[in-house]
């Protein structure tokens, strides 16, 4: 009798399941993976995974301040600069990049600057108005009305106001001279039509209702997808009709696993996967797609606290940097994904870059030598003064595998070098909340994140230094400061001329090298998978995921 | 009946009072969240400054505890700072998913657990005693992460088999579950079973395996317990049949305990299976309480631990209401 009902119900779940195989071999069919190469022709569906769902949509406020809500947005936005994988800045919605050389960048006696921007005469907003300079303003003013949770006014706290001489141009009168002004003058345009009178903290936090990018949204279904749509009024078109895509979709997949399992599934089409050791391995394994990795601008430095013993003393830094083998790190923890970083300017910032660090490598004499130039003397396994160890406290954020990693090797090469490092990796609310600002730690790691524009005075500047006086005002966290390189900063700020600019800037580089607050370590692989189906795809680490979707489309079948 | 349930609200009220403080504390005793974006070019603590006034936190901690209680009790969970939407929007859009896929588990875990542990009870040292104990207990030491990455590879072999076309979905919550509104989804998703199948089957069946374990071997020790009861004895001394004497005497009461483990086990259907949900990609409430939890959003996780603590209350009560109809010697009063 037992045995019957079981018999039964297995019968009844290989139903259920032959059911499952069955409506999946009918639905599957015409979205299998694995088409042969062909030239882009329109139409179709690309879904994109991402590890976050966004908070909200508008990226301009604090609950859009996450990487999530500007790979979803950005097809929807064009900007009046674009910035290219190579760092370059290139026209999209105005017609030229403003420099000093072509005048557009002009100097006002009260110690000022005005930077006029044109715009082109074919920019639409997806309902048909045209995008003109009151756009412009009506952003600028938009960014500084104190009712709203915009997230960042650096910057345009500096634009006294923005003149619109006739739609098409905008005079941007800066009250001082700044000197990455095109982060102001080169950004997104809102609609001052659609947007006037309304509350910005929620009127585009769940839906846009017009765009000025290839795409227009489509719906947000917040438990499952994003979806975009093609927008068939895109200024920027061309002869091709761009976009080639019909639907742009987004899902949200929080477990990286899962994400490539879904990759392989072709359940999705594009991921940005989180960096790990064995990502470029597994990537190469998948039978059908490809992946690209790029060094991305978020780099991984090493912090000194300058301002406790033992790591105030400008030789025992420099003791744990000789000691420290940062292409070991690329090497085995990356797996040569991303070399080192010699630099707090990363490579692309061209004309700014200088590669200070790059004379740091491991070198157990010159380690030794400045310990004991630090009044330390080995005693047995480790170098000790008055009798106590050289003990360094380590600090990072709980939960990053590559962070471990990094610490563990550190650890072992300090070790080797008679240097006692102590391990504590911290949740990242308390790391970044408390102890990086509060300065409770010896040495760091942890990563900042840069745009095309190398200013780095919020970072290094004497009174940047966060502090119980200024209410833990600023994000020098090494607490370093050397007057010169403060000065330094402090004028390439407000140096509009790029090569005099370049110079302050390497200059700081190499003091800071001498100085030593920190060790640059690498910058974060950024990869990007895909199926087969999916192309013209091009990582640009400056513009995000989606920078490009007017060239994405899908394999002919 | 009447009286039990009265008494129990009156009990929970300085219960909930403490519990709100205590989560309140925790979560607003942690560091500025705004201070994580300082990662972020030309965000400055003036910014910091700016938004934490903007959002009430420069006001002091028993006012800011005094502004959102008050809001609370008179119905308004308040707004989420992260995603500056109303906290029960967030909620009402999540719960659909997170029922369906708890209680769903929960009755296929009954569904095997209870058959499992009678069968293996009545029948102990027996072959199938000897497999089911290795089964549950490699079923125990397995991490739901673990047996999830199982189910998803599972999943990508079946693929194979299947000439390339998929047969479960390895992550992603079936589209009828977005709206937010209960008797919507309800509908929408008796019209596309397939689809919930495929998108469904893997994460209940991960989120089973651990219940299904514990629950069955509950079951037998407890069965076994009274199978040699006197009244046992009793029973079959008196003629009863084995089956009659199994399922009036033995069954009935070694479910009492199981009934208020189960019970509980409902109430934390509401807080959604944290790993499950996330290696499965599904948007319910264990995910939004793991993410408010990251960015402190202090509404959120507040809202979600008020409504656990109210539901943990309504199932104990029930619970032993239960008691009293399952044993008739226990009188609820």
């Amino acid at each position: 009798m037992g045995q019957g009902r079981i018999t039964r119900l297995l019968g009844l779940a290989l139903l259920l399941i032959a059911a499952a195989t069955l409506a999946a071999g009918c639905g599957a069919a015409a979205d299998s993976a694995g088409a042969a190469d062909g030239p882009a022709q329109h139409g179709g569906t690309l879904t994109v995974a991402m590890e976050q769902a966004p908070n909200c949509l508008n990226a301009w406020i604090v609950c859009g301040g996450m990487a999530a809500t500007s790979t979803i947005t950005s097809p929807l936005f064009d900007s009046l600069l674009i910035t290219e994988a190579d760092g370059t800045k290139v026209p999209q919605l105005a017609t030229q990049v403003p420099t000093t050389e072509n005048g557009s960048v002009v100097e006002t006696k009260s110690g000022g600057m005005d930077v006029t921007v044109h715009l082109v005469r074919e920019g639409r907003w997806s309902d048909g108005k045209p995008i003109t300079c009151d756009d412009l303003k009506f952003t600028q003013d938009l960014m500084m009305d104190d009712r709203w949770m915009v997230s960042s006014r650096t910057g345009y706290e500096l634009v006294k106001n923005v003149e619109c001489p006739d739609p098409l141009t905008a005079i941007y009168h800066f009250k001082e001279r700044y000197a990455p002004f095109l982060s102001i003058v080169g950004g997104t345009p809102l609609p001052k039509h659609v947007l006037q009178g309304k509350d910005f903290n929620t009127y585009f936090n769940n839906e846009i209702t017009v765009s000025s990018g290839p795409f227009l949204f489509d719906h947000w279904d917040h438990s499952v997808e994003v979806v975009l749509k093609r927008n068939p009024h895109y200024w920027n078109a061309g002869k091709d009709e761009k976009p080639w895509i019909d639907r742009l979709r987004y899902t949200f997949v929080p477990d990286t696993n899962t994400l490539k399992i879904q990759l392989r599934t072709g359940e999705v089409d594009v991921a940005a996967v989180q960096p790990d050791t064995s990502v470029r391995e597994e990537l190469e394994s998948f039978p059908r797609g490809g992946y690209q990795i790029k060094p991305s601008v978020f780099w991984e430095q090493l912090a000194f606290n300058t301002s406790k013993a033992p790591t105030n003393d400008v030789n025992v830094r420099r003791a744990i940097a000789f000691s420290i083998d940062r292409t070991q790190i690329t090497d085995t923890v990356l797996r040569k994904q991303v070399g080192e970083l010699n630099s707090t300017v990363l490579p692309a910032q061209k004309d700014y870059y200088t590669p200070a660090w790059s004379d740091v490598k491991p070198d157990s004499k010159r380690a030794q030598a400045y310990l004991e130039k630090a009044g330390y003397k080995r005693e047995g396994a480790y170098y000790a003064k008055n009798g106590k160890p050289l003990t360094i406290v380590f600090k990072s954020t709980a939960g990053n595998n590559l962070r471990l990693k990094v610490a563990q090797l550190l650890q072992q090469e300090l070790r080797q070098n008679g240097i006692k490092m102590e391990i504590n990796m911290e949740p990242p609310t308390v790391f970044f909340g408390t102890s990086t600002i509060q300065g409770a730690y010896d040495i760091a790691l942890w990563a900042w994140s840069s745009n095309t524009d190398p200013s780095q005075r919020t970072l290094f500047s004497c009174d940047q230094i966060p502090s119980e006086a200024n209410d833990f005002q600023g994000n020098n966290n090494y607490r370093y400061c050397n007057e010169d390189v403060t000065k330094w900063l402090k004028a390439a700020d407000v140096e509009p001329d790029v090569a005099k600019r370049a110079e302050l800037t390497k200059r700081v580089q190499v003091q800071m090298r001498k100085d030593m607050p920190l060790l640059p370590i690498y910058q974060r692989p950024d990869t990007v998978a895909y199926t087969d189906r999916a192309k013209g795809l091009a990582n640009n680490p400056f513009g995000g995921l989606t920078w490009n979707t007017a060239d994405w489309s899908v394999t002919a079948q | 009946m009447i009286g039990l349930i009265l008494r129990r609200t009156l009990a929970a009220i300085p219960v909930l009072f403490v519990v709100s403080i205590i989560m309140f504390l925790l979560v607003k005793l942690g560091p500025n969240p705004l201070e994580m974006m300082k990662q972020q070019p030309g965000f400055t603590s003036k910014d910091v400054s700016r938004l934490s006034k903007l959002n009430g936190w420069d006001k002091s901690l028993p006012s800011q505890y005094v502004y959102w209680a008050k809001n609370f009790f008179t119905g308004d969970m308040g707004t989420s700072w992260v995603q500056q939407r109303p906290v029960w929007s967030m909620i009402s859009e999540r719960l659909p998913l997170t029922l369906m896929v708890t209680g769903a588990s929960m009755m296929l875990s009954l569904l095997i657990a209870l058959p499992i542990g009678a069968y293996v009870a009545v029948h102990k040292y027996s072959r199938a005693d000897y497999v089911a104990t290795l089964s549950t207990f490699a079923m125990m030491a397995s991490p739901s992460f673990f047996v999830a990455l199982l189910l998803q590879l599972g999943a990508l072999k079946l693929q194979d088999m299947n000439g390339g076309n998929l047969v479960f979905f390895t992550a992603g919550p079936p589209a009828c579950v977005g709206g937010g509104d209960l008797l919507k989804v309800a509908t929408s998703c008796l019209t596309t079973p397939i689809e919930v199948f495929r998108r469904l089957s893997l994460p209940i069946f991960a989120l089973s395996i651990l219940q299904i374990a514990g629950w069955s071997r509950f079951l037998r020790s407890e069965l076994l317990g009274v199978l040699n009861a006197d009244y046992i004895r009793s029973a079959m001394a008196k003629g009863l049949g084995g089956r009659v004497v199994f399922m009036r005497h033995a069954m009935r009461n070694a479910l009492l305990p199981l009934v208020t483990i189960v019970a509980l086990d409902v109430a934390g259907l509401f807080g959604g299976a944290v790993i499950t949900e996330s290696v499965f990609g599904l948007p319910g409430m264990g995910n939004l309480l793991l993410s408010s939890l990251g960015s402190m959003d202090v509404t959120v996780v507040l809202a979600i631990v008020m409504i656990g603590a109210v539901l943990v209350l309504i199932m104990t009560t029930v619970a032993d209401i239960l008691y009293g109809v399952l044993d008739p010697r226990i009188r609820v009063t």
